[in-house]
């Protein structure tokens, strides 16, 4: 009974189809004598028979799954997954684009008011000529433009004192 | 070809470091098993591609919370199983799991099912049932993919059966 215990795996493995061609025919030798080791063997032939039925109609079934894509699901969240970097990093390039649009046109502002006031240095002595309507369109005409009146009212006044006191 | 032959503790890294291209080698490997354990799996539902989708999405989200990669092939027939789960709670199947066959006396009809005594057995011994039958996987590959020895392989597939054959026998 002790030796049968090995011919019990053997009848496993001859079942598995793993026995060499040596444990084959050992076991088969001992099932020829051993009545105990025959029923066994029986039992689980008829039990695997039934197993490999059962797994066959299985096996028909996994056969429609065989062209499944496995990455359907994840590549869908990883498409929208790079949408939405891809919407981040547009939305990243807006924002650089306009703070340097910002920056540029501050400088340019302040380049123009630099150059005008400049000009306007240059250009003083034409101020008090009567044709200062031009200053008015400057684009900083309301910083100059007290600057102006009084500009204005110093003209009238030279012309109030060379007309003797007659506009 | 370095991917195909690389060790688990090797594609780990790489699955850390590139996750798309390591969960690809992870699907070249496991596929085909896994595919199989969610077919017998959901053989009462029968959502085996909604199932398989899900498995590897969580999979590949969760990867960073496998913490021993040498139970790769474990760690994703166990969220297979989480989602058959609910997915069966969700679209009230009654899925005839272990637990739930041993809590209720199911009528003679349906444990007379084969497929029903298989379920009946402990994880572990479905597990390589199915690899055994459904795949045709030898010892060796069996062994090599749930990360036990050979003669553990031998001894749950023996210990199977006598399960197997003793509930059979006991209805006759
Ligand atoms: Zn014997």
């Amino acid at each position: 009974m002790n030796n049968c215990c090995y011919y019990q795996e053997l009848i496993q493995a001859e079942i598995d189809r793993e026995n060499t061609s040596a444990e084959k025919e050992e076991l088969h030798a001992h099932l020829r004598k051993c009545g105990h080791c025959c029923k066994e063997y029986e039992s689980f032939l008829k039990l695997d028979q039934n197993l490999n039925s059962f797994f066959s109609e299985l096996k028909e079934q996994k056969l429609q799954y065989t062209k499944i894509n496995p990455f359907k699901k994840i590549s869908s969240i990883n498409y929208w997954k790079s949408r939405f970097k891809e919407w981040g990093s547009n939305v990243g390039y807006c924002l650089k684009v306009s703070a340097a649009l910002a920056v540029f046109s501050i400088m340019c502002l302040l380049f123009v008011t630099f150059i005008w006031n400049f000009s306007a240095q240059l250009r003083q002595v034409t101020w008090s000529s009567p044709n200062h309507e031009n200053r008015l369109l400057s684009p900083l005409w309301f910083y100059s433009r007290y600057e102006q009146e009084e500009e204005f009212e110093k003209y009238y006044f030279l012309l109030f004192e060379e007309g003797n006191g007659r506009l | 070809m370095y991917y195909r032959t690389m060790s688990l503790q090797q594609l780990y890294q790489l699955l850390l470091e590139h996750p798309q291209k390591g969960f690809q080698i992870v699907v070249e490997r496991y596929q085909k098993p896994l595919l199989s354990y969610i077919t017998y799996k959901s053989f009462f539902a029968g959502n085996v591609e909604d199932v398989f989708q899900e498995t590897m999405y969580r999979a590949y989200k969760n990867i960073s919370s496998l913490k021993n990669p040498e139970r790769m092939y474990a760690w994703l027939c166990g969220i297979a199983l989480n989602v058959i789960r609910e997915y069966g709670r969700r679209h009230h199947l009654h899925l005839p799991l272990r637990e739930e066959l041993l809590e209720t006396s199911r009528p003679p009809e349906v444990t007379s099912d084969i497929a029903t005594k298989i379920s009946l057995l402990p994880e572990m011994y479905q597990q390589v049932v199915v690899l055994k039958y459904l795949d045709g996987y030898s010892y060796k590959e069996i062994s090599d993919l749930l990360r036990i020895h050979i003669s553990t392989v031998r001894s749950r597939l023996f210990e199977a059966r006598k399960i197997l054959r003793n509930t059979m026998e006991g209805e006759q």
